[in-house]
């Protein structure tokens, strides 16, 4: 059929031709609008399925490989917070017998921001919960993962209080399943009051299934290993292997009125860093070498039968990076210390991982019986305690257990009870030490130094600092010293006006650096501050510095480029590699106190201080010399070129208004 | 800059003065004006827009901005409704940006910076730091107008610090009466 239109129809005046392409202008503008709401909702649809599929196969890829189900729950829990943005999250596991129902936390937690976070976190790390109406304890009965819009309105919420203090609103409990036995639980908490995203939860029930399958395999291996005496990554003799040849030598000594038993307890110092910084699958590759080097140095002992020959000697791995060493022998005093230093020096030489130099260092403690012990058991708990106080006193070192560490043992408990308390109501503060440019002695900055206050005593650093890294708190108490650094220098900065020059100088611990939102903290730091970040300096060790060194490479340059520059703190003490300090973009460097000490130009460490002075200036970095107490020590670092020097010489580090009345009253203040 | 951004400048460009004036924007810009919310342009673009905006109107730019910001709140309601209706008052409309609109944002444009904010609470003012290398705290001064205006809550705004005048973060203070 062919349509023949009247043509007068179609002649139009001017303005209503206008009209109709205004019309048609508006029908086509819809148009685009509907399109794109539709391809927006396709979009987010994409988006969201996308992040999702990621997560789960991000959870689902760690758990392929996870041997330990708690390393994975820590992992999942952070990749959660990661991806949705809830601030905080909790793991609980079953850790009674198959009858006894509840949930206990564990220590696992993760918080975008520690410090401010502490108060609910320390609760929540204590949690206890049984089967009940809500979550978490709801997960018992339920086994399905809960969404709580709003915890303030949950009258069984037990921790509602605290968590209206730390501004938290909803909760997400997820369980992980086993079968259908809750084995444990994650909690995930949120500022916001979200409404339940059906998804997202199916998404987490099918990640607590993920998790729960590593559950299985290590409960399957640990019936294998229960079986077998050896363990399953090293191939050395496990922990049962181990107390059972160790009950054996004590008893048949005794009964023979003889004393030739010694225990070792060996730790390894750089591989909770490694595991953090460079996965898991790298932190077994190191486990497998340390221990062949262990197994291959002890042999040394054995293998050319001599006088006074070791009765038996036997490496055991007891778990995670801990060793231990049996040791029977007439002179057996003698030969511990002698496998000490042996086992010290095997660990020396650096290992390759994943095109990593990474370089471990152990602490080792040696129980001797004396006679007085009732069981075998009591010596290796001592070999233990000696253990912790050589790590206490650094890398390398051999501590024999004397009763004195008894005591020692007690302290670090109460230290860290103490530790614990003061992150929840205040107990430390910042001291910052005065840096001076040397060749005009001028006040240039302040570094910021952590006091701790206990019982109106204060407590020194190197006594407190080592437990705290012990005991997981160190990125907790780093992150209060990053954000009160902050604070300070953006109040200095106020009253002092933007004119004045000064920086801040705050160290970074290794954990903390090592932490995967690092960057995030900082970020929030400076806005919650709002510090000039060009008043900042973040110091870093060695040891933190080389470890991934492209990571650290990459994180440095993103410091930076929001204007922070970079301090390589204790330089010379560690490994102190040039190759890594020409490929990481640090500012200055900063020369250990140790080498600045004595008043004579033969010591031998000015002949390292030199070469390190030398090695800046070719590399254009800025040198701070730190522990100056000396007229001559300064005489001595001018004539070399030192920049920069800190030190009793100048000051000590004093109070926040005390270093600014400085700053306010110094010659240099202002450029 | 996401499309979206200079989709609304342009609704409330035409609906206060006419289709012409957001024309004759484009032609003293150079601007093709094919825009679409999907679409990721140039900041300099919108910033040459609101710099002839400026000039055509003789006002600062920073008024402008202001402007736009308090005039898109409106739109951006009707695009986006399901975020008024989530929050009841100003403050938690506001305090949901972080958390739950700029995630959205980015769900649904990917790649979008969009800025986050710090917040400062008490119980009469709420405290917005922002820092962006766009510097646009006026647009932000502008929608907490809007957002107030649309609850129909009374609010003043103060800037004790501004990237403008050099410092390194804005701080908009937000007080009820």
């Amino acid at each position: 059929m062919t349509v023949h239109p009247y043509p007068a129809t179609f002649i139009v005046t001017p303005e209503a031709r206008i009209a109709q392409l205004e019309r048609r202008l508006a029908r086509e503008r819809q148009t685009r609008l509907d399109a794109e709401a539709i391809a927006e909702r396709g979009l987010r649809e994409a988006f969201l399925g996308n992040m999702r599929m990621r997560l789960l196969s991000t959870i689902a890829d760690a758990a392929n490989e996870s041997i330990e189900p708690l390393d994975l729950l820590r992992f999942t829990i952070a990749e959660v917070c990661g991806v949705t943005g809830w601030s905080f999250a909790n793991v609980l596991l079953r850790n009674g017998a198959d009858d006894d129902e509840r949930l206990e936390a564990c220590g696992i937690w993760y918080a975008r921001n520690p410090d401010q976070l502490f108060g609910f976190a320390e609760q929540s790390r204590q949690l206890v919960v049984w089967p009940c109406a809500s979550a978490p304890g709801r997960l018992l009965i339920d086994k399905h993962s809960v969404w709580t819009r709003d915890v303030a309105g949950d009258a069984g919420f037990c921790r509602s209080e605290s968590a209206k203090r730390a501004h938290l609103r909803s909760s997400v409990s997820v369980p992980v399943l086993q079968g259908s036995d809750v084995v444990a639980a994650m909690e995930f908490f949120s500022p916001d009051q979200l409404e339940p995203e059906l998804e997202l939860l199916e998404v987490l029930t099918q990640i607590g299934k993920q998790v729960g399958r590593v559950f299985k395999r290590k409960a399957n291996e640990r019936k294998l290993i229960e079986n077998a005496l050896h363990d399953s990554l090293t191939g050395l003799p496990n922990r049962a292997l181990f107390e059972q040849e160790m009950n054996e030598v004590f008893a048949a000594n005794h009964a023979a009125e003889r004393l030739g038993l010694s225990l070792i307890y060996l730790d390894l110092d750089g591989f909770k860093l490694v595991n953090d910084a460079l996965g898991h699958h790298a932190g077994d590759q190191l486990l497998i070498e340390m221990a062949e080097r262990l197994r291959n140095t002890l042999e040394s002992f054995v293998s050319m039968p001599y006088p006074g020959t070791p009765r038996k000697l036997l490496l055991a791995r007891m778990g995670g990076d801990e060793f231990t060493v049996l040791i029977d022998a007439e002179e057996n005093h003698a030969i511990a210390l002698n496998v000490a230093a042996a086992l010290h020096q095997c660990l020396r030489s650096p290992l390759r991982i994943e095109n990593n130099d990474v370089h471990s260092a152990a602490s080792l403690g040696i129980a001797h019986d004396d006679g007085t012990y009732l069981s075998a058991a009591d010596l290796l708990q001592d070999a233990d305690v000696a253990m912790y106080d050589a790590k206490a006193q650094g890398n390398e070192c051999t501590v024999v257990f004397d009763q004195t560490m008894r005591a020692f043992a007690v302290k670090r408990l109460l230290i860290e009870a103490g530790l614990r308390r003061s992150l929840e109501v205040g107990g430390f503060s910042l001291f910052y030490q005065p840096i001076i440019d040397l060749s005009e002695l001028r006040l240039v900055g302040f570094e910021a130094l952590l006091r701790w206050t206990r019982d109106g005593e204060i407590v020194l650093p190197d006594e407190f600092l080592p437990i705290a890294e012990a005991s997981g708190l160190m990125n907790v108490i780093g992150t209060w010293v990053l954000r009160e650094a902050c604070r300070t220098a953006a109040e200095w900065r106020a009253i002092v006006g933007s004119d004045a020059s000064f920086y801040l100088s705050i160290n970074v611990a290794p954990s903390q650096f090592l932490q995967p939102n690092f960057m995030d903290q900082v970020r929030d730091i400076i806005l919650a501050t709002n510090v000039d970040p060009y008043t900042i300096v973040i110091e870093l060790t060695e040891s933190a510095a080389v470890i991934n060194p492209s990571r650290t490479a990459r994180m440095l340059e993103e410091l930076r480029a929001m204007g922070i520059r970079l301090s390589l703190d204790d330089f010379g003490t560690g490994y102190s590699s040039f190759s890594h300090l020409k490929d990481l973009p640090f500012d200055t460097l900063k020369i250990d106190r140790s080498f600045i000490s004595g008043d004579n130009t033969s010591n031998s460490s000015w002949n390292i201080v030199d070469a390190m002075m030398k090695l800046a200036q070719a590399m254009n970095i800025k040198v701070v010399a730190e522990g100056i107490e000396s007229q001559f020590q300064l005489d001595r670092l001018k004539e070399i070129g030192c920049d920069c020097g800190q030190g009793f010489l100048f000051d000590r580090a004093m109070t926040a208004d005390r270093a600014l009345d400085l700053l306010q009253h110094s010659p240099g203040d202002t450029q | 800059m996401k499309g979206i951004i200079f989709n609304i400048v342009e609704e409330v460009v035409v609906d206060q003065f006419g289709q012409s004036t957001w024309e004759a924007l484009l032609d003293a810009t150079g601007s093709s004006g094919a825009y679409t919310s999907l679409g990721s342009y140039p900041d300099a673009e919108l910033a040459a827009l609101v710099d002839a905006a400026a000039q055509a109107t003789g006002q600062d730019p920073r008024t402008v901005l202001h402007w736009i910001g308090a005039q898109a709140l409106p739109k951006l309601q009707q695009r986006f409704p399901v975020f008024f209706t989530a929050a009841d008052d100003a403050r938690t409309f506001i305090l949901s940006v972080n958390t739950i609109i700029h995630p959205e944002v980015r769900k649904l444009y990917s790649g979008a910076g969009c800025p986050h904010f710090h917040f400062v609470e008490t119980p009469g003012t709420l405290t917005l730091g922002y820092s962006s290398p766009r510097k646009m705290c006026d647009l932000a001064h502008g929608f907490v107008d809007g957002v107030a205006t649309y609850y129909g809550e009374q609010v003043a705004v103060t800037q004790p610090s501004c990237m403008h005048d050099g410092a390194p973060s804005c701080q908009l203070v937000i007080s009820w009466s």
